[in-house]
């Protein structure tokens, strides 16, 4: 079963990403902080990540650049979750495979996302 | 008027009316994304009944805010006037208000036991349970699961402090000491390092229009918030 770790603060989003993560036949596990996701990353091995861009306590940026700066975590499929505009083109370099408007998204489209990234992940 | 002092300033430069939009925007955003789940064929009833119940909150939630700052740009005495409120009383009534949420977010909450000899303190019951549910939505938001957060009344010599203690991530000293600053000029804070702040702006506007004053203290292990009313001297001698 793939893993897909679920950074997100907000009990309601976790629990409506977990649901989607769910709905793939994905296991999934939520941590609310970066220093809980690195914990995390270290013990389970993800198949990708989705990260709240508005994180309590360490921002998601320094934990986009924390994971680039492992060699072994530096190809981790990453996906943004976020309600607040943010540009691809600002990303990319930091590993992030696609953006997810909280705003804007749907159930298919979070769900076809995250498929895309676990199978990104396996090759 | 307090809500004159609602400047661009108090958000770290960003304009309010930006900052109150952002703020809007999230539980609008949650309710839109709650609402499609209840249209889609991968939810389950039961998982339906819950979505339902999550969408009213989070709609009340929202009215509240909405509420919360219109009040806050209008704090006339003949509007909120100030009464007699037993702390622990309104403690209870907090209680009832926050506890679906303290529920979904699965945290502990702890609230002071009553007491015969509990001081009355002056204020607007309304603005003071506000600020007080302010505070603990800011401790649910800002802890992990199963951890603690204790509310507790004490009174000092002239006045009651009502603390809302969370057990969330350590403030840096760098941002404590800015919270600090601002909030002692009167300003509005920065919760978290992520937040806008602006429920503990509008907790300090009806702090202040209730002659009271909020607080915060940095933990190791977590920040505590308290707001401090006047006792009610009057009917101390009654």
């Amino acid at each position: 079963m793939k893993k897909l770790l679920i950074v997100e603060d907000d009990k309601n989003w976790a629990d409506i990403l977990g649901k989607f993560a769910a709905d793939i036949g994905a296991e999934h596990r939520v941590a609310v902080s970066g220093g809980q996701a690195i914990e995390i990353i270290d013990d389970w091995q993800p198949d990708a990540l989705i990260l709240d861009m508005l994180l309590a306590g360490e921002t998601a940026i320094a934990l986009l650049n924390e994971l680039r700066s492992y060699a072994d975590l530096a190809s981790l499929p990453i996906v943004v979750c976020t309600n607040i505009d943010v540009k691809m083109d600002d990303l990319r370099p930091l590993g992030v495979k696609a953006i997810l408007n909280k705003t804007s998204m749907r159930p298919n489209e979070a769900r076809a996302i995250f498929r895309e990234v676990l199978n990104d992940g396996a090759e | 008027m307090a809500g004159k002092e609602w400047s661009d300033a108090d958000f770290g430069g960003l304009p309010s009316v930006l900052v109150a939009a952002h703020e809007l925007k999230t539980p609008l955003a949650l309710i839109r994304q709650l609402a499609l789940l209840l249209d889609d064929d991968l939810t389950s009833s039961a998982d339906k009944t819950q979505i339902q119940q999550r969408i009213i909150r989070t709609s009340e939630q929202a009215l509240q805010l909405t509420i919360d700052l219109a009040n806050s740009a209008n704090l006339t005495p003949s509007l909120f006037p100030l009464e007699p409120v037993n702390p622990l009383a309104l403690c209870q009534q907090v209680a009832m208000e926050t506890k679906f949420n303290a529920i979904l977010y699965g945290r502990k909450v702890s609230w002071p036991k009553s007491s015969r000899n509990s001081q009355l303190i002056l204020a607007n019951r309304t603005l003071l349970g506000r600020i007080l549910a302010n505070f603990l939505n800011n401790a649910l938001a800002y802890t992990e699961d199963g951890s603690e957060i204790k509310v507790s009344v004490k009174a000092t010599k002239d006045a009651v402090r009502m603390s809302v203690r969370d057990f969330g991530p350590m403030m840096s000293l760098k941002e404590y000491r800015f919270l600090l600053d601002e909030m002692e000029t009167r300003k509005t804070v920065r919760t978290r390092p992520e937040s806008s702040g602006l429920g503990i702006y509008v907790a300090n506007q009806f702090a202040r229009a209730m002659n009271g004053r909020i607080g915060l203290i940095r933990h190791r292990d977590g920040l505590t918030f308290y707001v401090e009313m006047p006792i009610s001297r009057q009917l101390s001698l009654i």
